[in-house]
């Protein structure tokens, strides 16, 4: 499983359609085998979802979005558990014990109710096992 | 103390700009009102969070307003970037911020406030809606015109010749007649014939049949049949060979071609826009472009105008160019100095927009303020435009070489008539010469 998080100074890079480094991590079964960060370069955000489609990742994590972004990048076939935030390490924690949708991890504005029925314009997406949430 | 605090926050609440303050670790201590409604996160939710993970704006990760203003102690002032709210939407705001201090003069943290420019932006777009059509910005009259009757031109699959200088938008125009046209759903493919060899064009206009030459060991469609459907735009019409002219008058006129190698005619089911930068009129009275393959292009002619002719654009066009140069380079320019403007206006534009484009963008390059200054301009352009910039004479040295030279020149190099001028001997100039590293042109 290969997965994609953008990041920024250890942490979750605030907004995906500005962010400037990606950090690709390979798991097999829960545990990490490998991870390399990549530049994103500074494009039109068509060019931008291209590029993070061409990584081949299976998910993408990342803070805000714009639906513009989401929107492209879902044209691509590229899964995307938005409006994450908070340490990486803790982040890849979180994620490898499903534990995403806790509230700590979920961006200010996107708490009290199930973040992605909330954030983002859309009102349902995939877990990375592929169930709707 | 609680309430000073509370009555702060009354003050706060009541301005109508977003407000927020943090401590020197980044984390949010103040939220006002203002701030909620434009970011869509509640203050009990952005109190005591990272500011970059509740103001996510465009500039958190490169150009932080908030950090540079805590490194320099200087107040960053109106800079306009976009955050991302919790629904996805891009929201315009102008950014202000400042360090925050206590009542010893030491910097606690600091202050942010912005402002929401969606309706601002939303009248700029309206405005610039009135003067944009599909993607051509004018509101010159000939200009106006053309855009008037291209629905009719785009509806009626007719042959188009756009006629233009170099970087007058001629594919930009055919851009906008195939989106408008009913084959707008099928492809536009745009060949230039002046960059294909002649050699090649036949093949890479009409494909070739498996073995219809050498090395030829799999069918190539061409670009008639790419554009299968849609439109075909071919573009420096006037740089093709004489037999190719006759190959291209057959299509036009039967509506057939014939792929190398084949047996069998395709018909050709597409639109023909082409364009030239020269006068496919004046080339036909020479006698190097047929005059039968010119009625069958000249169907319907649209003559674009060049940049000279419609000054009254340069100013809108700037504009146009720095709003897409700032989403692109994710910088934030806010416009011209009227110098710039006084010297992008009197320019003629051998290169028209496309120049104009390359001169805004070389500015972006430069320019390290908000605003575009004369020196951010190409020296070449500036030059051309008769503004080159001087530099400035900052030692005694470049004043005296300044004055020296001057006066050589004005007496043809003649070191003694141009040291009696300067009231030295004519032995002194000459060391000053040697000095200064001043010789005659060779």
């Amino acid at each position: 499983m290969k997965i994609g998080i953008t990041v920024w100074q250890d942490r979750v890079s605030p907004v995906l359609d500005t962010a400037q480094s990606l950090l690709i991590v390979e798991f097999s079964g829960k545990d990490e085998v490998s991870r390399q960060i990549v530049r994103i370069p500074d494009t039109s955000l068509a060019q931008r979802a291209q590029y993070i489609s061409h990584t081949e990742l299976e998910l993408l994590i990342c803070g805000a979005i714009s639906r513009y972004l989401e929107h492209y990048l879902l044209v691509r076939g590229v899964e995307v558990i938005p409006w994450i935030g908070g340490p990486i390490d803790r982040v890849l924690a979180a994620y490898s014990h499903d534990q995403l949708e806790d509230n700590s991890f979920q961006l200010p504005g996107c708490f009290g109710r199930r973040r992605r029925l909330r954030c983002g314009p859309r009102a349902k997406i995939t877990n990375r096992r592929g169930k709707n949430t | 103390m609680v309430k000073k605090d509370e009555a702060r926050d009354v003050i706060l609440d009541s301005v109508a700009d977003g407000v927020f303050t943090v401590d020197r670790k980044w984390r949010i201590t103040s939220f006002n009102r203002a701030a909620e409604k434009i970011t869509g996160v509640p203050r009990e939710q952005a109190v005591g969070q990272q500011c970059c993970d509740v103001f996510r704006a465009s500039i958190c990760e490169s150009h932080c307003a908030l950090k540079q203003a805590l490194e320099t102690g200087q107040p960053v002032v109106n800079k306009a970037v976009f955050i991302v709210d919790p629904s996805g939407r891009r929201i315009p705001i102008s950014v202000s911020a400042a360090q925050l201090k206590d009542k010893n003069n030491r910097v606690i943290g600091g202050v942010e406030t912005f402002r929401d420019l969606s309706v601002v932006e939303e009248l700029r777009r309206a405005v610039e809606k009135r003067h944009t059509y599909q993607d051509i910005v004018s509101k010159n009259k000939a200009m106006q015109e053309i855009f008037d009757i291209m629905p009719s031109i785009a509806e009626s699959d007719a042959t188009v010749l756009i006629q233009g200088k170099s970087g007058t938008g001629k594919e930009l125009v055919a851009r906008a007649l195939h989106d408008l046209s009913p084959r707008r759903k099928a492809p536009m493919v745009t060949v230039n014939c002046g960059a294909v060899p002649d050699t090649l064009l036949e093949s890479e206009l009409f494909g070739y049949k498996t073995g219809a030459f050498t090395d030829a060991r799999r069918e190539k469609p061409g670009r008639f049949a790419l554009a299968e459907a849609g439109t075909l735009f071919l573009d420096e019409i006037a740089d093709v060979s004489p037999a190719m002219q006759v190959r291209l008058l057959r299509v036009l006129q039967d509506g057939v071609y014939e792929p190398l190698g084949a047996t069998e005619s395709v018909t050709a089911n597409l639109r023909i826009i082409a364009a030239s930068n020269r006068r496919l009129d004046a080339l036909v009275k020479k006698g190097s472009f047929r005059e039968d393959l010119f009625y069958r292009l000249n169907v319907v002619q649209i003559a674009l105008p060049p940049l000279k002719d419609r000054r009254e654009d340069i100013p809108l066009l700037v504009d146009h160019f720095i709003r897409r140069f700032n989403f692109r380079k994710n910088k934030s320019i806010e416009g011209y100095s009227p110098d710039v403007l006084a010297v992008l206006m009197h320019y003629d534009y051998p290169g028209n927009v496309r120049e104009l484009e390359n001169i805004v963008e070389h500015a972006f390059v430069l320019c390290r303020g908000v605003i575009i200054e004369l020196p951010c301009l190409p020296p070449d352009f500036l030059a051309g435009a008769g503004r080159a910039p001087r530099k400035p004479l900052t030692t005694v040295d470049d004043f005296e070489r300044k004055l020296i030279e001057e006066t050589l020149i004005n007496h043809q190099w003649n070191r003694t008539r141009a040291a009696a001028e300067l009231g030295m001997h004519a032995t002194t100039l000459w060391r000053k010469l040697k000095k200064l590293g001043i010789s005659p042109p060779s």
